[in-house]
């Protein structure tokens, strides 16, 4: 036994090193994407341009919805994380019944996310979306900040303060350049520097025009902070030794630590790959067992068929008909369901009950069924395997009632073929339930590495795919594990 | 091989037999054995019928749909990218406060809305002309005969003269075949019998040309990484010792991400196009398939019949190709068709996150369905169907097929 662990454990190490090194073959090729999407995002907001000026202050507005065909209340409230009954209270000439004019303009906010400015005003605030908030109120004490969906506001018509100076150092962190680089191209006698006296901490007023350094300085300044400058063979090993001490980089996008970011997205995701498993389980061993005691009859058909059925209709077409029959305006006109707000409250089953179960209860039949209906079957032949032993007969003629033989005699052994399909099982419940979470907009793990790949985030996403495959490596040993404990002709194989 | 009864054994016995009683040998050409299977498998694997029929079915539909004309089937009558316009509801709504702005129109009921929100044939060129009021009253003269839905008017034929239109009688007498106004989220009709998606393109023919999609990227996908899967567990197999180790670890990294994983992973860096998409599916058959040919391999190297053929000094190569290979086939055509169906679902998964192909396909039509879905479930319910029918007649055919050729490997999923 021994012997099979540590083999078990040593086939391990080449396995990890393998998927580490193909999730650097494989991203290594995104980062100058990522630079790519960085610069222009840097260019749109005139941080490499020529002269720019130096904004400090901003007018509020409001934040508007155009409505386009197929909007509704719900789907708007949705959107941007409100309520109906707040987006209702926005618009006084909309009431609750009336279908959306598409077209149309809707009031969302009457004022602006602090997220959302911070996200759009790069040059002025902290790249961390997190931070900007802070700042942004930290700056403001003057102005009363509405709540939306847990989110501070700015109220419309307000003039809120960006900041009140910055300094080159400020300028620089911000746009991934040295500050060095900003002192080389605002030379004596540009505005900014008219007298040369301009230095790194020099605090700098808004209105006042500054010179941003050239598209190339950016570039390889970037790619020098990201550390996609060095030989391919050194950024090898560092990722390597990186990513065994679990030690990641952290995220392009907001200098967040990747690890972070999983985390916080993991609970979302445990709750619903949970429960799904058992709507799986509870589905699968009642249905295979009936299955398998009554084979050949009418209720052994319909299950097999319903089962073979589940596994071919892909769990996101189940889900979005069961949306179709259940959400507003579906089969039943007034609906008796509608995809809640995940941003209200954790929806974690330790936080809410019915918030869980409302929000998870669609997602988690719709992946439970097709991973229940492939357990079903393998459940159902194993157990009809056994069912034509021996012992199983014997137990049959001592005079034992059904119960007893099925679930003494014949499930038990039956299980244990059951248990070593379950890895794979769970492996594709992971997988499905990530076009589930962003089907239903739960920020989990599925709906964040589908973020971060359209932003290129390349450190979240090696973290993410790490987890996943180091999830399912574990995952296997536990199974073959347990399997030999079981089954001791296992480890002679 | 019909023949063979009493004491004969060989082909020659056979003869002599048959020619000393008269009868005649009944020629079991290749063809007619494949046949007389065929026939067998029909009728005692009928769930497994059926789900050849379907998918022979379905590949019809593929093929015959291909071309001008809609194909040589006839089927496929619409093309599946052009947007059919005729007036309807939703759309008109939807184009109503672009096409409106700023004009003095009498806008005050659903049928004057419907018409005059068109850009094409009345937004247009009302905007154009700054005629809005008079596009309205000349649309509802189109309703009032009845001719606005059935009857399509070349928009181009419209004349606009002082602000007024010109000649509007002999205009409606012009009406054409020609499409004009989007004919958006429509229910299933004789014109469109599955109805049209959002922008107004005609679900039937889309749904077909998915099929195509489907079956091509299925079909290559699996082919490609079957065959080298094939190759590898063959050499993994028979060579055994390093090369099996190293073959085994690559594969334990590959099974180590779920399916998707995989596929997004390669999604992520790839541009979206049909090659990646099959390719990366390739890479995803050859674990499976390398296990089960693996396995096989390991079992027949020991058979009697390879010993003897290396007992007779044939090349490792030639036990290999001609020993081994058509031994395992069996199995091989059982993976062969429960991947194609796996990897058609996981295709379509891919698009329905919009990180597939860019064509026409299921898992897209899905995605863009669900948008608009307490509208009109159409888009998203035929896709869906089509998707789920084509893959239970590859899991079906796959379990049949299975049960009769290989029978260990039931349970094996």
């Amino acid at each position: 036994m021994q012997k099979y662990l540590i083999n078990r454990f040593l086939l391990v190490i080449p396995t990890l090193w393998l998927v580490i090194s193909i999730l650097f073959v494989a991203l290594n090729l995104l980062p100058g994407d990522y630079v790519t999407i960085k610069l222009s995002n840097l260019e749109a907001s005139g941080a490499t341009t020529q002269p720019a000026e130096i904004v400090g202050e901003l007018e509020v507005e409001r934040t508007l919805h155009r409505v386009v065909g197929g909007n509704t209340l719900e789907s708007v409230a949705l959107q941007y994380g409100i309520t109906v009954e707040e987006l209702l209270a926005n618009n006084p000439s909309l009431d609750s019944s009336a279908e959306l004019r598409p077209g149309s303009t809707l009031i969302v906010i009457d004022g602006q996310l602090l997220s959302a400015i911070s996200r759009r005003e790069r040059m002025a605030l902290p790249e961390n979306t997190a931070d900007g908030v802070a700042l942004l109120i930290e700056r403001n004490p003057q102005i009363e900040f509405g709540s939306v969906a847990g989110e501070p506001y700015a109220p419309s018509g307000e003039t809120l303060t960006l900041r009140t100076s910055t300094t080159i150092n400020e300028l620089a962190a911000v746009n991934r350049v040295t500050p060095e680089d900003y002192l080389n191209v605002n030379i004596r006698g540009t505005p900014s520097n008219e007298d040369g006296l301009l230095a790194a901490d020099t605090l700098l007023l808004p209105g006042v025009t500054i010179i941003a350094p050239t598209r190339e300085i950016t570039e390889a300044s970037i790619k020098n902070q990201l550390g996609i400058d060095k030989p391919l063979g050194i950024q090898y090993v560092e990722f390597l030794w990186d990513t065994i001490r679990l030690q990641f980089r952290p995220s392009f996008q907001t200098n967040e630590a990747s690890m972070d970011i999983f985390l916080r997205a993991l609970p979302r995701t445990l709750h619903l790959n949970g429960y799904a498993l058992i709507v799986a389980v509870l589905v699968a061993l009642p249905v295979g067992i009936l299955s398998a005691m009554r084979q050949d009859q009418a209720v052994d058909y319909l299950l097999r068929g319903f089962a073979i059925l589940a596994l071919a209709a892909p769990p996101f077409w189940i889900a979005t008909m069961l949306i179709f029959v259940v959400s507003p305006g579906g089969i039943f006109d007034g609906g008796v369901w509608s995809i809640p707000l995940t941003e209200q409250d954790a929806r974690s089953i330790f936080s809410s009950v019915s918030g869980f179960f409302a929000l998870y209860t669609i997602p988690a039949v719709a992946g439970g069924i097709a991973a229940g209906a492939s357990l079903m079957r393998i459940t159902r032949s194993e157990l009809l395997e056994v069912l034509r032993q021996d012992y199983v007969r014997t137990a049959w003629s001592k005079g034992l009632r059904e119960r007893a033989v099925i679930r003494r005699h014949a499930l038990r052994n039956a299980m244990v073929p059951v248990l070593s399909v379950f890895g794979l099982l769970i492996a594709a419940l992971v997988g499905g339930n990530i076009i589930l979470e962003v089907l239903f907009a739960i920020p989990g793990i599925g709906l964040l590495l589908l973020q971060r790949i359209y932003q290129a985030d390349v450190p979240v996403i090696q973290t993410m795919f790490f987890f996943i495959a180091l999830f399912v490596i574990v995952l296997n040993i536990i199974i073959d594990v347990s399997y030999a404990l079981i089954d001791p002709r296992i480890r002679y194989n | 091989m019909s023949e063979r009864s009493g004491g004969v054994g060989s082909a020659d016995n056979v003869e002599q037999y048959a020619s000393a009683e008269g009868l005649r040998v009944a020629e079991a050409s290749r063809w007619r054995r494949a046949a007389r299977g065929l026939g067998t498998f029909m009728r005692t694997k009928q769930l497994g019928a059926f789900g050849l029929i379907v998918v022979v079915l379905w590949s019809v539909i593929a093929v015959g749909t291909v071309g001008d004309g809609g194909g040589w089937l006839g089927l496929g009558r619409y093309d599946s990218r052009a947007v059919f316009e005729i007036a309807s509801v939703s759309y008109a709504d939807d184009k109503l406060a672009n096409a409106l702005d700023g004009l003095d129109a009498d806008i005050s009921t659903a049928a004057q809305r419907e018409l005059v929100s068109d850009p094409q044939i009345f937004g247009q060129v009302a905007i154009d002309n700054a005629v809005a009021g008079e596009m309205v009253d000349y649309g509802l003269e189109l309703i009032a005969d009845g001719i606005l839905l059935d009857t399509l008017i070349d928009a181009e034929q419209i004349e606009i003269e002082d602000g007024q239109i010109k000649d509007v009688d002999a205009l409606l007498a012009t009406g054409t075949d020609n499409p004009l106004i989007t004919a958006s989220l429509l229910d299933p009709s004789g014109k469109h019998w599955f109805g049209t998606d959002r922008a107004g393109h005609d679900l039937f023919s889309r749904v077909t040309e998915g099929a195509r999609l489907s079956l091509y990227i299925g079909f290559f996908a699996t082919l490609i990484g079957v065959g080298i899967g094939t190759v590898v567990g063959l050499l993994a197999g028979s060579l055994g010792g390093a090369v099996d180790l190293m073959v085994n670890r690559v594969m334990d990294a590959i099974q180590a991400f779920p399916p998707i994983v995989f596929l997004l992973l390669i999604a992520s860096v790839t541009d979206p196009s049909a090659l990646w998409v099959t390719l990366s599916l390739a890479v995803l058959g050859v674990a499976p398939t390398n296990r089960i040919v693996r396995g096989s391999v390991i079992q027949i190297r020991e058979m009697p019949y390879v010993e003897a053929a290396r007992t007779i000094g044939a090349t490792a190569g030639r036990i290999m190709g001609f020993h081994i290979l058509p031994n395992i086939f069996a199995p091989l055509i059982v993976i062969f068709s429960i991947t194609i169906g796996a990897f058609i679902l996981a295709e379509a998964a891919l698009s329905f996150l919009g990180l597939g192909t860019l064509d026409v396909s299921w898992g897209k039509m899905i995605a863009d369905g669900r948008q608009f879905i307490v509208y009109s479930p159409w888009t998203s319910l035929w896709a869906g169907l089509a998707l789920t029918s084509l893959v239970f007649g590859f899991n079906v055919l796959g379990d049949a097929l299975r049960d009769v050729l290989d029978p260990r490997l039931r349970g094996s999923r």
